[in-house]
Order: structure tokens, then C-alpha cells, then sequence
């Protein structure tokens, strides 16, 4: 496997994605959004709603917290148990957009000929579609958690004069964002591979990414404890995971596939 | 020098559909033309060769490497699809870029080699355009440059001129006759049998998936200009009495006098017979043309 071939494929196809800003657009776009929108929406409601929320849903760190201490464990709650799983998923749900294009576009736009008849081996551009998704949905998971982060922390200072942000779950929450993104992107790649089109793919996608909504959903319905055994446990089964599916995408994985 | 491409016993099936059929094949240097009707098996034939497809039976070498599985093979090789298969939303220059790196060839002579290319079919001047602002016939131009990037020993051209206007199918054809010299395979897919009259190479023909001849573009003429019709037009009108006593059937749109005629011939020899006897009767003959027979209609016996 040559790594250069494997860079000019991811290349070619953020620079095709980068091409025109209604592609481009609203995928960095709302997930950049929610980063900004989400914290604001946050202090209002730790203010004004936190003790009446706490009652209603028994969030324990709230309801234990002194009632002149509810409004900041509300906002410590919520920026890290639900909003960190909303800015790590959000990105790779975008993402998996440029996924589902990858082969399915290459088909469709029968494009697949020409890149087939060059020396790319099935691994260098399996990797190389993988990667073109892969790397758009880290970066703005990187930059979606730092503005968060800082609106957050901006926020929770000039109004309870601390800094919430970063705690080691927290920062673990970013770490997992490359193993939790890989799998889905592996999939959806494979599957582009095998559909007739774009709209097919993008089809099958949008059920494939549901289950990444049980992270913020299960967070803030208390079933699961974003805590940093358990993020240690996500990321290392995350990762387990992500290897033996590549080696499974790689198996039935058929060059052939993208031109029939 | 070792045989480019060897092809033994090759069946290609989609399904229930059989697109190759016990295809066996060896190429010569220079141009092979391979000619065809639609559904001949013409494209799936090259995808074999490429590696695009993987055989249902049989073999495909190619330097005796099998390049659906031997990656590095198709180094050697490029194919020109029939569709220009270029990068929409890509400048001219990034899509050359993005192939000529993939052949593992430096910035500066993929710039350099394809810049040559493209100034000869006048093509330069789209170089930092986007493929989707351009042209079909512009694009197959840019899709034929791609495709010589490489020096490629094996090209694969899927009617390459299929888009063009006359002068750029002249300086492809032109370009492929050089090309072809230089010790190099070249297979060269066509349904247009004006196309193969321009080369004087091997021939192979092509019919529901199987090769049913193997011939060479000088003795198309046999089959083509078998029980086929010619039209020749006349300097001045000619009297309906002097074509009948050329001895052979006719058909003409006048009566009395006509301008042109379409003959009946045997074969090609007939030409010169019928044109001889018309002139010795006086009728001076401005052109003749042969009427193209369907594709479909070589080598079933015309």
C-alpha cells in the first residue's frame, strides 16, 4: 500500500467537496451553529429553569446541589453530558454526507473508469474515500468543541465567575471523536459501494446514523454516565471495532462493484 | 518483445446476460481496431483487459500480469472511456494533477507533457478551467490528453473521437498512427466504419460478444462493398439511356435525365467497371460515394 496514493484520492475529494460553498456550506455550518447556539440556550435555562428541570427529569448532581449552587451544577451538567455527545456526533452525521457520495458519486457521475484504471489498489482507495470523510468530520469536531468550550467557559464566568471547561471526560469526549467517527464512515463508504446512486446511498445513511443519537439521548435521559472509565471503555471498544470492520469492508469490498 | 495482451477463453456474464463469449485474443503492435455494433461487447472487452471487470472465466494477461487483481500493471496500461469520465467540479489542470500523480509522475511533468498535448489539439486555454464549464468535445480532448499521461505501452481507446470535430478526430488519428510506431498496443473500439477506413491496421471484428472476425482494415472493403450501392454524381445531366447501358441496376430520382444515380455492385472491383463504361458513354463523373451499410451488416455476408 503507497500512503501518497492513499493522500491524492483524500485529496481529490475534499477538494471536490471544498468546491463549491453549497456543498460545504451547511455541513460545517450547522454543526458550528449548534456549537454557539446550544451554550447560550444552556445558561438561559440553567438560570431561569434549572431547579424546576432538575426536579422534573432527577438528574442526581442536580438535585443533590444547594439550591444557590442548582443553576451551576445545571450548567456543569449540561455542558458536559449533553452538550459534549451533541458536538461529537453532530460532525460525523454531516460528514457522512461526503460518505455517501464517495463511490456512489464516482458511479454516478462515471467518473469510477478512469480512477479504477490507474495502479490504486482496493485497500488505497478504500482508505482514501474513508479518509475524505473521515478527516472533515475530526477537524470540525475539533473546532465545534473548542468554540463550544469557550462559550461555555466565556458564559459560565460572567455569570458564576468560573470556568466549567475542560474536565477529563470532557477532553476524553474529543479524544473519542476519530474511533467514534470511523465506524460509521466505514460503513456508509461501503455501502456508496454497492448502491446504484447518490440518493440510494444517502437513503440507507440517514438510517445508518441513528444510532450515533443514542450517545446525547441516553446522556440526557441518565441511562448511560459520561464518566472517564466509561469513556476510556467507549474508546477502546471504539477502536476494537473500527479495526475488525475495516478488515471485514475490505473483504467485501469489490472493485468491480463500482462499475456495474 | 513479449506479447502486450493475451486473452484466453475469456466469458464475461452480467447475470444472464453474456457479454463476452469464449473471447480469445492476442495483440499485435500498433493499432488494433476493434469494430463492432452496439451491444458487440466492444467496452466490456477493454474493461477486461483494464481490470475494471473481473472474468467469469478464462484468462487476461497483460505482460503476462493479470490486471484485475496485479495492481501495478495498470501502470502500464490507460483507457480513454467512451464517456470523457474527468472530475466536474475539478479545474482541467487539477483533474491532469490528480491522474498524473496517481502514475506517480512529478507536478512539473505532468504540466509539461499534458501543456504539449493540449496546445496541439488547441486545448491550453481551458487549462485552469473547470471541466464542468466546458464543452463535450473540449472534455474528451482533456480525457484524451489524461490518458497519454502515462506513456501508456497498452491504450484502450473506447471511441475516442466520438465527440470531435473532424481536424481533432484527424489529429487523434493521426496521433495514434505515431504513437502506435513506437512499439506500443494500441486498441482502438469504433462502430463507425468511415473510422476504419482511415487506418491501415488489423482488424477485429466484433457481434454479440464474440470476436467473429480477425481480418485487417484493406479487406473490410470485400465485405463492405458486398451486394452494397454506390451514388455517383454527374458533372452535367445524363440521359437515363446511358446508365442503363453501364449493366447495372439503378435507381434515379428523374426520368429522362438525371444528375446522380444510385448503382447496385457485387463488390468493390465493380467500381471501376461501372465507372470506366459510363465515361466511355460520354457522362463525366464529378464523385462517387458509398453508401455506409449498417455495421450490424459486416461480415454477415454484406
Amino acid at each position: 500500500m503507497k500512503l501518497n496514493k492513499v493522500y491524492q484520492v483524500t485529496w481529490k475529494d475534499i477538494k471536490e467537496t471544498f468546491s463549491s460553498i453549497l456543498i460545504f456550506g451547511p455541513m460545517f455550518g450547522i454543526p458550528l451553529a449548534f456549537a454557539v447556539i446550544l451554550p447560550v440556550l444552556s445558561l438561559y435555562i440553567a438560570v431561569h429553569e434549572a431547579p424546576s428541570i432538575a426536579a422534573a427529569i432527577k438528574i442526581p448532581n442536580i438535585s443533590a446541589a444547594l439550591p444557590a449552587f442548582k443553576s451551576i451544577a445545571f450548567m456543569d451538567y449540561f455542558s458536559i453530558n449533553i452538550l459534549g455527545p451533541i458536538t461529537m456526533t453532530m460532525p460525523i452525521i454531516t460528514s457522512a454526507v461526503i460518505a455517501a457520495d464517495s463511490f456512489a458519486g464516482e458511479k454516478e457521475r462515471k467518473t469510477a473508469e478512469s480512477l479504477l484504471s490507474t495502479s490504486l489498489s482496493k485497500t488505497e482507495l478504500l482508505l482514501g474515500k474513508i479518509f475524505a470523510s473521515f478527516l472533515p468530520a475530526v477537524i470540525m469536531a475539533v473546532i465545534a468543541f473548542a468554540l463550544y468550550g469557550s462559550i461555555v467557559n466565556y458564559l459560565s464566568f460572567q455569570q458564576f465567575h468560573l470556568f466549567i471547561l475542560p474536565t477529563l471526560p470532557w477532553l476524553l469526549m474529543l479524544a473519542a471523536v476519530p474511533f467514534l467517527a470511523l465506524a460509521p464512515i466505514s460503513i456508509v463508504v461501503l455501502i456508496s459501494s454497492h448502491v446504484k446512486g447518490v440518493k440510494e446511498a444517502q437513503q440507507l445513511t440517514s438510517l445508518l446514523v441513528l444510532p450515533l443519537l443514542v450517545l446525547p439521548f441516553a446522556s440526557l435521559l441518565g441511562l448511560a454516565s459520561l464518566s472517564v472509565s466509561f469513556m476510556l471503555y467507549l474508546i477502546l471498544f471504539l477502536a476494537i471495532f473500527d479495526f475488525v470492520l475495516f478488515y471485514v469492508s475490505l473483504a467485501v469490498f469489490h472493485r468491480e462493484s463500482l462499475i456495474n | 518483445m513479449e506479447t502486450a495482451i493475451s486473452i484466453k477463453n475469456l466469458y464475461k456474464t452480467f447475470r444472464k446476460t453474456v457479454a463476452l463469449d469464449n473471447v480469445s485474443f492476442i495483440s499485435k503492435e500498433g493499432v488494433n481496431i476493434i469494430l463492432g455494433p452496439n451491444g458487440a461487447g466492444k467496452s466490456t472487452f477493454l474493461r477486461c483487459i483494464i481490470g475494471l471487470y473481473k472474468p467469469s472465466s478464462g484468462s487476461v494477461s497483460v505482460f503476462g500480469k493479470r490486471p484485475y487483481f496485479d495492481d501495478e500493471i495498470r501502470d502500464k496500461m490507460s483507457l480513454l472511456s467512451d464517456n470523457y469520465a474527468l472530475y466536474d467540479f475539478l479545474t482541467v489542470k487539477q483533474n491532469l494533477r490528480f491522474f498524473g500523480n496517481l502514475y506517480k509522475l512529478k507536478d512539473n511533468e505532468i504540466f509539461s507533457k499534458s501543456k504539449k498535448i493540449l496546445k496541439e489539439m488547441d486545448a491550453l486555454k481551458f487549462f485552469d478551467r473547470k471541466v464542468v464549464e466546458l464543452s463535450r468535445g473540449t472534455k474528451q480532448k482533456i480525457a484524451f490528453c489524461r490518458a497519454m499521461l502515462n506513456d501508456p505501452d497498452v491504450l484502450l481507446l473506447d471511441e475516442p473521437t466520438a465527440f470531435l470535430d473532424a481536424s481533432s478526430s484527424e489529429w487523434i488519428r493521426n496521433f495514434i498512427l505515431d504513437y502506435g510506431k513506437k512499439r506500443k498496443t494500441i486498441l482502438f473500439v469504433t462502430q463507425k466504419l468511415d473510422e476504419v477506413s482511415r487506418f491501415n491496421s488489423r482488424l477485429i471484428i466484433m457481434r454479440e460478444g464474440k470476436i467473429v472476425e480477425d481480418t485487417t482494415t484493406y479487406y473490410i472493403y470485400n465485405d463492405i462493398m458486398k451486394s452494397s450501392s454506390i451514388l455517383i454524381r454527374f458533372a452535367r445531366p445524363v440521359a437515363i439511356s446511358v446508365l442503363k447501358k453501364a449493366g447495372y441496376k439503378f435507381d434515379s430520382m428523374e426520368s429522362k435525365e438525371v444528375s446522380s444515380a444510385k448503382f447496385y455492385i457485387n463488390n468493390y472491383k465493380d467500381v471501376n467497371s461501372l465507372v470506366g463504361k459510363l465515361i466511355k458513354n460520354k457522362a463525366f463523373v464529378l464523385g462517387i460515394d458509398y453508401i455506409e451499410p449498417l455495421v450490424e451488416r459486416i461480415s454477415k455476408g454484406g
